[in-house]
């Protein structure tokens, strides 16, 4: 009986029908739907931004400053007369720059530090939890500033900010995870067959450690988001003119009695996108729980 | 002719100075080739340690091991892995739970750069009697007794001369137990394996093993021929007690 | 014949599963166990009795009475009265069972404490005569130590002790000894046994063990798929009708029957049916 052809066909089969029940799972909860849709959402208007939005988000036209929302500009213009619809529709690829940015460096230096870190224990796991401390020890607005006058302001260089004070709370997460499994039967028997410990740690451990870790990176996309805003509003982060939404809501600040709309905008988006990241998280918590898996 | 497996005054202590607390005070043992030999002893008695020592994960020992003719060190390499595999007490622990019955078996097979995978999978899984469709299942996905199967196809598939046994049973239900009993039985007659099993049933033991030893608190109380231990020949009280509460 | 515990026709299903079918028995002041593997419902017909299920599983008989009390249709607030009082339950591991950060004593004397105040000084004497009536030496020593600086042994007898504060008539028993070491598994049962002659407990000893039970128990109720597939007397055992029974027996390995092949069981789907 060949079954040279079958395993191929049969392993990704099984992988997709475990993924897929997962995935059922996830969306069968009505406010986790919520949340991937508002996501999916930002990520479409993200990619299709230039054909979604209705004006160029830098052309100024001071003539038309602060006009209220209306058919022309569906969420009115800012002080320098440009488009704040078109503007929001741009500022959600710098949203999600940020917040892959910083997930893309966050999750695996925290993963990969935390799981080495729990799994050998001892002196490794001493030296590593210090230098997680002292990153933790620090204010991510206050290292962002150290940042902004050592190099200079700029997103590239807030989102570093917010990226190394962020890996920590991963580290010490993955670390738990890994000092719970690491004497589990399983990882001594991959052990027993030999295999070297960073086999053991890419191929049997991380993936274990991977379901908590991404639900807490989910759930502080949230926080990204409103710490990239932060920044944005105090001036460290998105330079003018470029349309990130924290700095909208810093140059309307002034006109926000008289022109709500240049701050309620910008704001409620800030909103929507933090509430669905949370509510993503929450969802893949209860779905990747291995507790209620059957 | 050489035994398969030699220990001599094995000792082990954990903690250290005037917290040290000794665990295995200067076990002694001897398999021959394709004996098996079973090692009872209540929870506390030091067996489960004894052969946590011989796969390696303990490694602070001091004493004489061979195994194969080989000396052994507690070291984990491939080498060992060839000479040596374990089965674990809980079916539902010693199975990765997001890798396939496949990946399970496949991976000692790369890690020691063997080829032809599939074959031996398919091989191996057929000698524990489970059907070939069961390798894209995950652990979840099969009952304790598969579980079990699996991890006896994993020790197998390298095909180590030694078989380490830790209550390999013990979390099983009775036909269930039966089944996985008889099926380490057949194994060894057909390939020749040597069993180190350990477990605090005496049935089980009797069953499977020729040699038993009986520990108690770290040590070897007596040594003795499963045939001397059913006709009532046991010498030691302690091993006397253990007869008495299985019968 | 009015016994302690009457039970018929009872059946427990998650959603539209049902986990126990058609379960009738009746327990007087004798020790009657339970036998069956895992997923033969045993477990449940015990924590059905004290309505201990998750709140999704749905609990229906034709009778169920406990001393005249019509157990069904008792509100949560009438099972409280009852849990601890009159009905009781030990469970398979005082590892898990125990609450880990109260030591002993404290432990004891909650129990102690359901059935009415008591001054502190009256408390501990309560504690130590019921931690000296299960045969725990030191009693003073050990109320004050936590449950995991006792032996598994000595955490059931705890337990036993805290189940014993409050006199009860029926004590459910699930698996109490299965954790323990085949020699301490002696002792408690020899506890159990005093206490029942002693008290006039009524006892449901739920258990995967036959050959443990064969000896201790006075009648048993074997189950399998749900089912109770035969009730016979302990001493009967060895002369059991039905092929599950039969097969359970036989699938033991035994000291003094070595076989080459243990016989395996084959199931019959007719066993979980009608």
């Amino acid at each position: 009986m060949t079954t040279a052809s079958l395993p191929a066909a049969g392993a990704w089969q099984a992988w997709w029908n475990d993924t897929s029940t997962s995935a059922r799972k996830l969306l069968a909860n009505p406010l986790t739907a919520i949340g991937v849709a508002v996501i999916a959402v930002l990520v479409a208007v993200a990619l299709f931004a230039p054909w979604i939005a209705t004006h160029d988000p830098l052309r100024q036209d001071l003539a038309a400053a602060l006009q209220p929302p209306s058919a022309a500009h569906w969420f009115g213009t800012d002080e320098f007369g440009r488009d704040v619809f078109s503007r929001l529709v741009h500022g959600t690829r710098i949203t999600l720059f940020i917040v892959t940015l910083v997930t893309v460096v966050v999750g695996p230096l925290g993963m990969a530090v935390g799981v080495v870190s729990g799994y050998f224990g001892g002196r490794v796991d001493l030296v590593c939890m210090r230098v997680a401390d002292v990153f933790l020890s620090f204010p991510s607005l206050v290292l962002a500033l150290a940042f902004v006058a050592a190099l200079g302001p700029g997103l590239d260089h807030a989102v570093l900010a917010i990226a190394l004070t962020a890996w920590p709370p991963i580290a010490r997460l993955a670390r738990a995870e890994a000092m719970t499994l690491r004497n589990a039967d399983f990882i001594v028997a991959a052990q027993l067959q030999g295999a070297s410990h960073l086999r053991v740690l890419w191929r049997h451990l991380a993936p274990l450690c991977l379901p908590s870790v991404l639900v807490r990176l989910t759930m502080n996309m949230a926080s990204v988001v409103l710490t990239a805003a932060g920044l944005g509003f105090l001036g460290l982060g998105a330079q003018p003119p470029l349309p990130e939404w924290g700095s909208m809501i810093s140059e309307g600040r002034r006109y926000m009695l008289d022109s709500w709309w240049t701050v309620a905008a910008p704001g409620a988006a800030i909103l929507a996108v933090s509430m669905a990241f949370n509510l993503l998280g929450d969802g893949l918590n209860d779905a990747l729980d291995p507790r209620q898996s059957s | 002719m050489t035994a398969m497996l030699s220990v001599k005054d094995l000792r082990l202590a954990f903690g250290e100075g005037a917290e040290a607390r000794t665990v295995l005070h200067g076990v002694s043992l001897q398999i021959a080739r394709g004996q098996a030999f079973g090692l009872v002893g209540e929870s506390g008695s030091g067996k489960t340690t004894v052969l946590r020592c011989l796969a390696g994960q303990y490694r602070h020992w001091q004493g004489n091991v061979t195994m194969n003719g080989e000396a052994y060190r507690g070291e984990r390499s491939p080498a060992h892995a060839s000479r040596a595999q374990m089965v674990f007490q809980d079916p539902y622990g010693s199975l990765h739970p997001r890798h396939t019955v496949r990946t399970a078996l496949a991976e000692p097979l790369r890690v020691q750069g063997l080829d032809r995978i599939d074959e031996r999978i398919d091989e191996v899984l057929q000698q524990v009697g489970l059907p070939v469709a069961f390798r894209f299942r995950y652990p979840h996905q099969i009952s304790g007794g598969q579980r079990q199967r699996v991890a006896i196809a994993r020790a197998l598939i390298l095909k180590p001369p030694l078989l380490l046994l830790d209550e390999p049973t013990s979390a099983l239900d009775v036909s269930v137990q039966a089944e996985v009993l008889n099926l380490l039985a057949d194994l060894r007659a057909q390939h020749g394996l040597t069993y180190l099993l350990v477990s605090h049933d005496l049935g089980v033991v009797a069953h499977l093993c020729d040699r038993l030893a009986v520990m108690q608190q770290g040590r070897i109380v007596e040594t003795l021929s499963t045939d001397t231990l059913c006709q009532g020949g046991a010498q030691h009280d302690y091993t006397r007690t253990l007869v008495a509460a299985a019968s | 014949m009015n016994d302690l515990l009457e039970v018929q026709g009872l059946q427990v299903a998650y959603g539209t599963t049902p986990v126990v079918r058609d379960v009738s028995f009746s327990l007087g002041r004798e020790k009657v166990a339970v036998v069956g593997e895992s997923g033969s419902g045993k477990t449940t017909v015990g924590r059905a009795l004290l309505k201990l299920l998750p709140r999704q599983a749905r609990i229906t008989a034709e009778r169920l009475q406990f001393d005249g009390i019509d157990l069904l249709r008792a509100g949560e607030r009438d099972m409280q009265a009852l849990r601890g009082r009159r009905l009781s339950m030990i469970m398979q591991d005082p590892k898990y069972s125990l609450n880990p950060v109260m030591n002993i004593g404290r432990q004891i004397g909650e129990a102690v404490q359901h059935g009415g105040r008591l001054s502190k000084a009256e408390c501990a004497e309560r504690v130590e005569a019921l931690l000296a009536r299960v045969h725990i030496r030191e009693p003073q020593r050990v109320a004050g130590q936590y449950p995991h600086e006792v032996s598994g042994g000595m955490g059931q007898r705890v337990m036993i002790a805290m189940m014993l504060a409050q006199r009860p008539q029926l004590l459910i028993a699930d698996e109490p000894t299965s954790a323990l070491d085949v020699s301490v598994r002696q002792e408690v049962l020899m506890l159990l046994d005093e206490l029942v002659a002693e008290q006039g407990l009524a006892l449901l000893f739920i258990s995967h063990d036959l050959n443990l039970v064969r000896h201790f128990c006075d009648r048993v109720l074997v189950m399998y798929a749900g089912r109770i597939v035969e009730t016979l007397a302990a001493a009967d055992l060895a002369h059991a009708r039905h092929p599950y029974t039969q097969g359970l027996m036989a699938a033991l390995p035994s000291l003094r029957q070595r076989r080459a092949v243990l016989p395996v069981l084959q199931r019959d789907a007719a066993w979980s049916a009608a």
